[in-house]
């Protein structure tokens, strides 16, 4: 895997500790060996937490949408 | 009233960048203030029932811009945005990081860069946020568990207190 990424085996290490730290990876033992597989219901939760992250933009933007009306009806007065 | 306004809000995993586009009903210039003035950004600049306080803002290239966001208990996440490039009306750059009360950075941050347009009255808004690390990809995904944490445990004063 070091080989085929062109890093460090630490290096890769430690991608695959975080991974398995947020449970986007999950470990499956046999003997000696370490076979990580994907989680895909993490992933989605992930993109459910992105769209948590879009909604506040959405929430902000619409704040400024009140803040310039505001703004040019005082302007025109 | 403003349906029919523009918005766009794309993440590129791979590149690790946030890609957001947004028009509003108004000119250039004004919504040009409402991104580069304090007094306009603490109006705005959070999302409800969060609201945003800046310390203090000069804007000018090199220039900071010290702020935080306040939940409703009055916890605070204080950040600095570092102003990198600024050409009037039309385009911004900052870098942005979490800090701390005294304003000590937590690096690494994220690159913002924001490009302002308008035509036939109708101001465009694109912003480009670009996350440079792996670290910081964790650092989301951090506060994601934290977030997630938190349901969990909200969750779970709801059933003692239905039981």
């Amino acid at each position: 895997m070091a080989e085929k990424f062109d890093m460090t085996r630490q290096a890769v290490s430690k991608h695959i500790k975080v991974l398995h730290e947020c449970e986007l990876i999950k470990p499956e033992h046999s003997g000696r060996e370490i076979y990580y597989h994907f989680n895909a219901k993490k992933m989605q939760e992930f993109d459910h937490w992105l769209a948590q992250f879009r909604q506040n933009w959405e929430t902000q933007f619409t704040q400024l949408d009140h803040l310039l009306t505001t703004i040019k009806e005082q302007a025109t007065k | 009233m403003n349906n029919d306004l523009l918005f766009d809000f794309n993440v590129d995993k791979t590149a690790k960048t946030v890609y957001i586009t947004r028009e509003f009903n108004a000119g250039q210039s004004l919504v040009w203030d409402a991104f580069t003035k304090a007094e306009l950004l603490d109006q705005w600049g959070a999302p409800a029932p969060m609201r945003a306080k800046t310390k203090y803002m000069n804007f000018e290239v090199g220039g900071r811009r010290f702020y935080a966001m306040i939940s409703p208990d009055g916890q605070e996440r204080w950040a600095v945005q570092e102003f990198t490039s600024i050409t009037p009306k039309t385009n911004f750059k900052m870098y942005n990081a979490f800090a701390d009360k005294d304003e000590n950075r937590e690096l690494p941050g994220s690159e913002w860069d924001y490009n302002f347009s308008e035509q036939n009255g109708i101001t465009t808004v694109n912003i480009t946020i670009f996350n440079e690390s792996f670290e910081r990809l964790e650092k989301l995904l951090e506060g994601f568990k934290i977030g997630f944490t938190m349901t969990l445990k909200n969750l779970e004063e709801l059933l003692t207190s239905l039981s």
